[in-house]
């Protein structure tokens, strides 16, 4: 039997070898992800442009200003024209020369009273709003803390720096809020799910369309064996794969490996269950490699977009939502981040675990029964 | 040790076929396309079962059976992007063939092809012929005892056909069994029997059996070819006549007078019948004939 089962993995790890896209697909992928998810698609924004016109023109102001640019973290920069109007301003930051733009009122510098409260007007590019988001609380928190410091200390019989202590923020799991900590877990997931069920799907369609399937069916292999076979490869190669991501996300990006990795490797197991299963099915199903190319879209697609990998999912409508439940990768994506990141255990992560199984071993047997009946 | 198998219908393709066929002998299947054959070696190879009725082969079903059995099918299955010696070990593994038996196989069946030469290189290089013997190379590396072959020489030039002949020939004085179809008349010749099928139905040819009545042949030319046909066409005394090449072969019925006919074609022809002795295709279209109206 192991004998069977090892020719029919050796003879696809042949067809790989020898099929470039195939291995583009295996290798390169991975890595322009990595690339593109560690560094490209980072929302963390430093110096950003910002225009300032200055209309008090005081020591206070001076202050404000030096305040927003000089912070050791390199929030803003100083847009280097000299805006004179809000008219100016909002020119400058719709020709996204700028993506802030700040007001400070003449009367900025006079002394700070109940009644007389100075006021700053920020504008910011609403367009993108993710990056709007960032800017704003970065401003907020700065000019906030300015504003208790320097000019409220003359109001307030309080000791400014207690105040300012009174709200300790502490960011948990990632404190820098860095996005490459945000989807790396989820790319290494990603594309355990890809190769998974994609190039298995591939990989026994192609056996079908070569018309070779008959010749193997002549000889004494059952078809559990074939597909054990045919299947064994593409789960080691898209282990591997896992592997190399995370690690290199850990070495490279610095991703943080907070918990268990016994856990973690549980988790892909079932969840490599799920995903092979699912590859398994679109073979039973595909007549072709186009169709099975389509279908294998239509089951990886959604995983990106409803798992909460890259939009958060309580943000989406339920409308929408209970369609990425259907998924097994909504469920892993908890598990991934949760140990990375979290460190969470058993106890936490259990009931994804629990349904990745059951989801894992219904569709498994039901690929495998349709793969028998489609062999005769 | 006789291979026994008896088979019956499955629906629509292959309809109540019953055949018994010995160890060591090389039957041919011959019939037109679609009639059948390839649906009835793929239910003798196991890949699909038959609607009704029962296959044994070597006093088992087909399931078990397929270590013993080899199968060419009629596109080339091997794989284009694996190479000689890898597709062939690959086979071997499916096989259940230990490595060292494996390699010694394999070396010396690529030496029984003339493909030695090329064992590295990947099979999709070969041309049309290799590609043929590299799936009997394949087909015969677990030495089986039955060979399954579906239309092996199709498109296969004659140096090929006969070099496959050979090996084959070879393989049957070692005590293999071959149930070969082929569309070529002349391959069936090389074998112990022959069953046509047609429409799904089987009819043995059996030259023993051959009808009581004369073999007759005439000549003709470009001009004469036509109206000789239709004249012997409604002769009462000619049961079967057809076209062989330029020439027109045929059977009399038995109780005619020879005598009588070839002074008839002397006389409306200006050239006489003469008898001869039926070869392949006369036995086979006869029968075809005998057929009659498909049901």
């Amino acid at each position: 039997m192991w004998k069977r089962i090892l020719s029919i993995a050796g003879k696809e790890f042949i067809h790989v070898k020898r099929d470039k896209r195939t291995l583009f697909i295996i290798i390169l992928m991975p890595v322009v992800y990595l690339v593109i998810f560690g560094y490209a698609a980072s929302f963390d924004l430093k110096n950003v442009p910002m225009a300032v016109i200055d209309h008090s023109n005081t020591s206070r102001s001076h202050l404000l200003i030096k305040d927003l640019i000089q912070s050791d973290r390199h929030d803003f920069v100083l847009y280097p024209g000299h805006p004179r109007t809000e008219k100016d301003l909002r020119r400058l930051i719709a020709e996204n020369k700028a993506n802030i733009g700040l007001i400070i009122p003449a009367t900025f510098g006079e002394a700070v009273s109940f009644d007389n409260l100075p006021s700053i007007t920020v504008f910011v590019d609403g367009s993108e709003p993710v990056i709007a988001q960032s800017n704003l609380r970065k401003i907020g928190l700065q000019v906030q803390r300015y504003a208790v410091k320097e000019l409220f200390s003359d109001l307030l019989p309080i000791d400014t720096d207690s105040f300012l202590s009174l709200v300790k923020i502490k960011i948990l799991y990632n404190p820098e809020l860095r996005s490459a900590n945000f989807m790396i877990p989820g790319l290494a997931g990603m594309i355990l799910l890809f190769v998974a069920s994609f190039l298995t799907a591939m990989g026994i369609v192609k056996e079908r369309e070569r018309g070779t399937l008959e010749q193997i069916m002549v000889s004494p292999i059952k078809p559990f064996e074939l597909m054990i076979g045919k299947v064994l490869p593409y789960i080691l190669l898209s282990f591997f794969d896992f592997l190399v991501i995370l690690g290199l996300g850990t070495w490279i990006y610095k991703v943080p490996f907070a918990g268990n990795l016994a856990l973690l490797l549980l988790g892909a197991v079932l969840f490599l269950l799920c995903v092979l299963g699912t590859g398994l099915l679109v073979s039973t199903i595909a007549q072709n490699q186009q169709q099975a190319m389509q279908l294998s879209i239509v089951t990886v697609f959604p995983s990106f977009y409803l798992s909460g990998f890259i939009f958060p999912l309580s943000a989406i409508p339920w409308s929408i939502r209970w369609a990425g439940y259907l998924f097994p990768f909504t469920y892993f994506l908890p598990i991934l981040r949760g140990i990375i990141l979290k460190g969470l255990g058993f106890k936490q992560l259990w009931m994804q675990l629990g349904i990745m199984g059951f989801y894992g071993v219904a569709i498994m047997v039901l690929a495998s029964l349709r793969f028998k009946k489609h062999l005769e | 040790m006789e291979r026994v198998h008896r088979s019956f219908g499955k629906v629509d393709a292959v309809r109540t076929v019953t055949l018994k066929i010995e160890a060591g002998e090389i039957f041919g299947l011959i019939g037109p396309d679609g009639a059948g054959k390839t649906t009835l070696l793929r239910m003798l190879a196991g890949v699909i079962a038959p609607s009704s009725g029962r296959i044994t082969i070597f006093g088992g079903t087909p399931e078990a059976g397929k270590r013993f059995l080899g199968y060419l099918p009629q596109q080339f299955s091997l794989y284009e992007d694996l190479t000689l010696r890898e597709n062939l070990r690959f086979f071997g593994g499916l096989y259940d063939l230990d490595r060292g038996a494996s390699a010694r196989r394999i070396a010396e069946l690529l030496e029984m092809t003339g493909l030695t030469e090329f064992q590295d290189k990947l099979a999709g290089s070969l041309s049309g012929g290799m590609k043929q013997k590299l799936a009997v190379a394949a087909a015969l590396l677990h030495r089986p005892r039955l060979l399954l072959l579906d239309e092996p020489t199709t498109g296969i030039d004659p140096v090929f056909r006969r070099e496959l002949w050979d090996l084959l020939y070879h393989q049957v004085v070692e005590g293999l069994t071959i149930i070969i179809s082929t569309p070529y008349l002349d391959e069936a010749d090389r074998c112990h029997r022959i069953g046509m099928l047609r429409h799904g139905r089987l009819t043995m040819i059996n030259e023993d059996l051959a009808p009581a009545g004369r073999w007759f042949k005439m000549n003709s030319d470009a001009d004469s070819r036509w109206p000789i046909w239709e004249w012997l066409q409604n002769r009462p005394e000619v049961a079967e006549v057809h076209f062989a090449g330029q020439h027109l072969r045929g059977l009399l019925h038995a109780d005619s007078s020879w005598e009588d006919f070839v002074a008839a074609t002397l006389e409306k022809h200006g050239r006489q019948a003469e008898a001869t002795e039926p070869d392949l295709e006369d036995h086979f279209l006869l029968t075809a004939k005998e057929d009659g109206a498909d049901g």
